[in-house]
């Protein structure tokens, strides 16, 4: 019922099984993007939207940054999507990716229509291995 | 005038349901309802000029604009005009399930109003800006069937059309190219068509007594009409997608009306609207645009067309929606209450196969589909 209220479109972030941990061998590499953060594998995942809150209907951009908890290479490529796993539907945008610096993107072009439950999807690719990261969003 | 026919519809409808409900008190609405209710106001919502258009807003061109609409001058055998389709009495629509101009279309009118809220223009959105989406009709065989070459050269020997035009633009029509002078017409038609705007109706009082912790208000709301308001933000899920202070989330999706067309063939619906729009010298991305720094490109850089976008259709926004009969993409639909029956019966297979999964049948009653609909004429 929450989530069908089509209201103001706070984002509330609620992360899924892979918990944020404390320090590791990544702090060092890291930026000031302390917003949200996702661990998989060998990736530790941070990003940043701007503006910082999701309005539904509005686009948005954001700013991410990967570093490697175990030394492996930092990833060279990155391709985000977004669906409501729900309602069976995605964006009706393609956000465009640029790369920084190795492990460091920017991301323009996203938006998301509708308020309810939205799985934000982030598929890193070091040379031929991929990994997928991903966050619950709940849009009002 | 229409608040006054509105209040007399829904105290009928009142009557009729209050019998079987006799008993039911006064509607409230919890936290969450009246969050989302609120969220479906102000009105009318603050709008900027359009940066893509030179002279949106500009009074010359609005005149000039109000002219042009008006006039036979835009069609080549001189027999249409805008308002052929979009007639200032009937809501700038023309009542008509599918419209007409030199032959017939396979789409229904869009009635004509509160467009500076668009993002894209159409029933597939093949424009993502209003000037374009009035040079369409002009070119358009089925509608004016004019050329660009055409429009300029009877623009420069007419006298008081070339005084709208310099007066607009501060140069004469003869000095710019034939594309040019379209471009143009279609900035002042659109600066005139930004003036249409839809008045306040008595959901926007109750909204805005709602929004400010009122318990009585002047003039009452319906409860009939509260009641259809509970089931739109409700189980109706309506307000998913018939979101805002327009009913609106300006994008497309899948109401599971047919997209097979009345002469034959298939509308390709926001898949073809995409591919349009990819063609078109006039989109943002083009030369025409006037915005230096091209603020709303964003959306037609990253539009993405995939199989679901076959069968899509624009979120008609609800505002007035009593007086834009008949309904759907293809005219379909001739009153609201077909309509509210539509959702109501939804053939689920046929939806779930083109991979929506948001609507579902609601098996509404009798008095439901009747509260639903006494809401929606009060927008
Ligand atoms: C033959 C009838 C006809 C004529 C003539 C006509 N229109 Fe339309 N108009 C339509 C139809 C049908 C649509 C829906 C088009 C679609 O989705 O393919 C429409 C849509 C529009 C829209 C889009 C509104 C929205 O909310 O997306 C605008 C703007 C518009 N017309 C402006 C004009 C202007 C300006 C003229 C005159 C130059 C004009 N029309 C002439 C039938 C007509
Ligand atoms: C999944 C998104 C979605 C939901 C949910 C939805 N609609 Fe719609 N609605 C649409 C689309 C898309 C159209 C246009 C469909 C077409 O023409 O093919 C439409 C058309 C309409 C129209 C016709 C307007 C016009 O000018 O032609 C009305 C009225 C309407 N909807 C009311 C409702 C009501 C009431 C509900 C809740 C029971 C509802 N809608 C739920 C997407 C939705
Ligand atoms: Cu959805």
């Amino acid at each position: 019922m929450r989530f069908y209220v089509p209201f103001l479109a706070f984002v509330f972030l609620a992360f899924s099984s892979e918990q944020v941990k404390s320090a590791s061998s990544c702090d060092g590499a890291m930026s000031d993007l302390v917003e949200h953060q996702i661990e998989q594998g060998s990736y530790r995942l941070i990003f940043q939207t701007q503006p910082k809150k999701i309005t539904v209907g509005k686009f948005f951009s954001l700013r991410v940054d990967v570093c490697s908890k175990d030394g492996s290479p930092l990833p060279d490529g990155l391709k985000i999507d977004a669906t409501m796993p729900m309602h069976g539907h995605g964006m009706n945008y393609r956000p465009s990716v640029q790369q920084l610096a190795p492990g460091k993107f920017k991301a323009k072009g996203l938006m998301m229509h509708m308020a309810g439950s939205w799985l934000l999807r982030f598929d890193i690719r070091q040379g031929d291995k991929a990994t997928r990261m991903q966050t619950k969003l709940i849009l009002k | 005038m229409r608040l006054a026919v509105n209040g007399l519809l829904t105290s009928l409808l009142c009557v009729s349901a209050a019998i079987p409900t006799f008993a039911a008190d006064n509607v409230t609405f919890s936290d969450d309802e009246r969050t989302s209710i609120i969220s479906h106001g102000p009105w009318p919502p603050k709008v900027s000029l359009d940066p893509s258009n030179r002279v949106s807003g500009n009074k010359s061109a609005i005149a000039f604009g109000r002219e042009l609409f008006r006039s036979r001058f835009l069609s080549a055998s001189r027999q249409h005009s805008c308002i052929t389709c979009h007639k200032p009495n009937a809501a700038y629509a023309d009542g008509l399930a599918l419209s007409s101009g030199v032959t017939k279309v396979d789409r229904n009118t869009i009635s004509l109003a509160n467009l500076r809220l668009n993002r894209w223009y159409g029933w597939d959105g093949g424009s993502d800006n209003l000037w374009a989406q009035s040079i369409r009709p002009i070119l358009d065989a089925r509608e004016l069937n004019a050329t660009p070459a055409l429009i300029a050269k009877r623009l420069r020997n007419d006298p008081p059309f070339s005084r709208g035009y310099q007066s607009s633009f501060k140069t004469s029509p003869n000095a710019h190219d034939d594309e040019q002078v379209l471009v143009n017409v279609g900035k002042a038609l659109a600066a005139y068509q930004e003036t249409v705007v839809t008045p306040r109706t008595i959901f926007d009082d109750f909204r805005d007594a709602l929004a400010r912790k009122e318990t009585k208000q002047a003039k009452p709301y319906p409860e009939t009409a509260k009641r259809g308001l509970k089931i739109f933000i409700g189980k109706g899920k309506c307000g998913l997608c018939h979101q805002g202070p327009n009913f609106t989330n300006g994008e497309f999706d899948n109401a599971g009306v047919r997209y097979f067309k009345p002469s034959g063939g298939i509308d390709k619906g926001r898949f073809g609207g995409i591919q349009k729009l990819k063609k078109s010298p006039y989109t943002l991305l083009g030369r025409f645009n006037d915005d230096p720094k091209n603020s709303l490109g964003v959306a037609t850089r990253h539009v993405a067309r995939s199989h679901q976008s076959w069968g899509q259709f624009r979120v008609p926004s609800l505002r007035n929606v009593l007086r834009t009969a008949p309904y759907m993409h293809d005219g379909s639909l001739a009153i609201l209450k077909d309509v509210v029956q539509h959702y109501s019966t939804l053939n689920e297979e046929r939806l779930h196969l083109d991979g929506g999964g948001l609507l579902r049948r609601l098996d509404l009653t009798d008095i439901e589909i009747d509260e639903l609909v006494a809401f929606l004429e009060t927008l």
